[in-house]
């Protein structure tokens, strides 16, 4: 890396820890009135009134685990049904100048479902989408996917945190507050910065140009700017074209590299702050952010790293890599020089380790190590920092399964912020730690060995082995950022996958609901001079261990059949 | 044909989901008897413990 690198990278971090205590003290009081009014309260509770009664919500009622688990059930099957068709018939319907024709049934699966569990895998190209869909129907996603992952964290959390009570909150509340006060105030801004550098807004219709050197080109247009601000800000990564973060109408230059970087972190990160404002104890949120922090620096280091240093196999033929006056140096295929090697690096080592999946170049062309970095990322369960709401219960479940593993090593009953970790406890968190490594690696292993999948990877061997863990891996953890290299929109990529995207967002959310409702029954157990304190650097480098630990033990066979095997072999 | 069996499947899951959540009820047991007064333990019997 370089020293403008560096620096940027350097101005990153101090952001993203001005940001934390300044977002996560805001969201606290979102969630949690008894810390305070948050910022515009009468404005947003007026709004939101609005929307409880056209919606027929009773705001005053909470909700037991079970209820606010089967409201999120609901919401989500009905967003899945409608968009499925929305999507189906787009072509009668408005706002589509360019007549796109509704899209295909397989497609429309796999991409309703996508959406709605806020992964964004895009198995369609450009030229697709209208742009009604985009905006009502994927954008509007992107909102109440990430909302809706904001108000499980919460429910979590407060779990973690009430005593003797039966209710987590109400999930309809939740969603929308999460909305109202947080994500639409976020966008907007994002969204003026991002049309104030280039971004396009606009409704209309692609525009065929000549080109000075004689050639057609078609200019797409479209509402870029506030799509972009949420596939960012809510970790969702759906871009508005097929090149993503590549393409100059959604990422021109290197400020708004920069700002899409930082939307990505900005809430995940935010909400370990939130966590400790909620718990009265602010040195447990720092605790976990400072687990997120590392895992997300250390895998973005090596990527960043690794990506300048060029392909060895070029520099053997006399290629030179390096950086000069007429040349971004580096391993540069699937990289734009706007951005340059190191900027993806640290884009892509962010994207997947925060749910978002947006790319700024294409991991598929990037050297074997960074390969796994990304993969690796994603298999950690989009914990570093994770995508709203979902990154900090992935964290806390680790937190969990921490104490637990502390517990065993003394011999006394686990505790965690005063309560009892016990038996059926441990059993959810077990199931949400299996859960990932059925569906991944059961369904790649399907995947190798039926002829029709194996059409799709572009490349053999452990290359193209890692294409279609990537895409599973992808799926599961609700990143939705592609490998790049698999042909996925076939019956069989787009119906498993959507599957998995499915039970990859539903089937842990559902888990976590239910342990923050067992514990939200326990009384407080206070601290003796037994019990292990979890809000010290000790805790987190245990924290941080049973990540590495457990992600290694479940995952290191297949990440070594892929890209270890690839690096080693030296063929890429 | 094939929009029935979108259909279908993202029902069944959503089924499958709901079974889940009565799955995960009854792991964690019933709310009555986690709300029962426990006799609170000293700390000399936590540290024994």
């Amino acid at each position: 890396m370089t020293i403008p690198n560096w620096l940027a990278l350097g101005l990153l971090i101090v952001a993203i820890l001005v940001t934390v205590p300044l977002l996560g003290g805001y969201m606290a009081k979102v969630y949690d009135p008894s810390l305070g009014k948050p910022r515009g309260d009468r404005f947003f509770s007026a709004v939101e009134r609005a929307v409880y009664r056209l919606c027929g919500v009773n705001a005053e009622r909470e909700q037991r685990w079970n209820v606010y688990a089967l409201s999120l059930l609901a919401f989500t099957l009905v967003s899945v049904l409608v968009l499925y068709v929305q999507l189906r018939v787009q072509g009668h319907l408005f706002l589509n100048p360019d007549h796109y024709k509704g899209i295909e049934p397989k497609l429309s699966f796999n991409t309703a479902v996508s959406f709605v569990t806020n992964t964004n895998w895009q198995a369609y190209g450009d030229g697709v989408m209208s742009h009604l869909s985009q905006m009502a129907g994927l954008a509007f996603h992107n909102f109440v996917s990430a909302a809706a992952g904001a108000a499980v964290a919460v429910a979590f959390i407060r779990g973690l945190v009430r005593r003797r009570t039966r209710t987590l909150g109400n999930f309809w509340v939740d969603m929308t507050r999460t909305c109202t006060r947080i994500l639409l105030p976020l966008t907007f801004l994002a969204s003026i910065v991002l049309l104030s550098q280039g971004v396009i807004q606009n409704f209309n219709a692609s525009k065929t140009v000549h080109t000075v050197s004689g050639q057609v080109q078609s200019i797409p247009g479209g509402p870029v700017a506030s799509q972009e601000a949420i596939k960012e800000g809510g970790q969702n990564g759906g871009g508005f074209f097929g090149a993503n973060s590549i393409h100059p109408f959604e990422n021109p230059n290197g400020i708004t590299t920069f700002l899409e970087i930082w939307l990505e972190l900005a809430i995940p990160f935010s909400l370990t702050f939130t966590f400790g404002k909620m718990a009265r104890d602010k040195k447990q949120g720092w605790v976990v952010f400072a687990a997120m922090f590392v895992l997300w620096l250390g895998m973005l280091l090596l990527i960043a790293s690794l990506e300048p240093t060029g392909n060895p196999h070029l520099t053997a033929v006399g290629a030179n890599q390096h950086v000069t006056s007429t040349q971004a140096g580096g391993n540069f295929e699937g990289k734009d020089a706007r951005i340059g090697n190191a900027a993806c690096g640290v884009f892509g080592g962010s994207t997947t380790s925060t749910s978002s999946g947006a790319v700024a170049c294409q991991h598929d062309s990037l050297l074997p190590l960074s390969g796994a970095g990304t993969l690796v990322n994603m298999m950690y369960g989009e914990i570093s920092p994770g995508g709203t709401g979902s990154g900090l219960f992935g964290m806390l479940i680790f937190a969990l399964l921490a104490v637990f593993i502390a517990g065993l090593m003394v011999g006394r009953t686990p505790e965690y912020l005063g309560k009892k970790i016990q038996s059926q406890e441990m059993k959810l968190v077990a199931l949400y730690l299996l859960l990932p490594a059925i569906f991944i690696l059961a369904f790649a292993a399907a995947a190798v060995v039926i002829p029709t999948a194996l059409h799709s990877p572009a490349n053999a061997g452990p290359h193209g082995l890692s294409e279609m863990v990537y895409a599973y891996t992808s799926a599961f953890n609700n990143n939705g950022s592609a490998f790049g290299g698999l042909a996925a929109n076939t019956l069989w990529y787009d119906t498993t996958l959507g599957i998995v995207m499915l039970a990859g967002r539903i089937l842990p959310m559902i888990a976590v609901l239910a342990i923050g409702g067992s514990l939200s029954r326990k009384k407080f157990v206070p601290a003796t001079a037994g019990t292990f304190p979890t809000g010290t650097p000790l805790f987190g480098s245990l924290l941080f261990g049973v990540v590495i630990i457990v992600v290694g033990l479940t995952y290191f066979p297949v990440v070594s059949l892929g890209p270890i095997v690839e690096h080693l072999a030296g063929r890429f | 044909m094939a929009d029935v069996a979108f259909v279908a499947i993202i029902i069944a899951f959503f089924g499958l989901a709901a079974l889940f959540v009565r799955f995960c009820d009854s792991v964690i047991g019933a709310d009555d008897e986690m709300l029962a007064d426990e006799p609170v333990s000293t700390d000399s019997e936590r540290l024994a413990a």
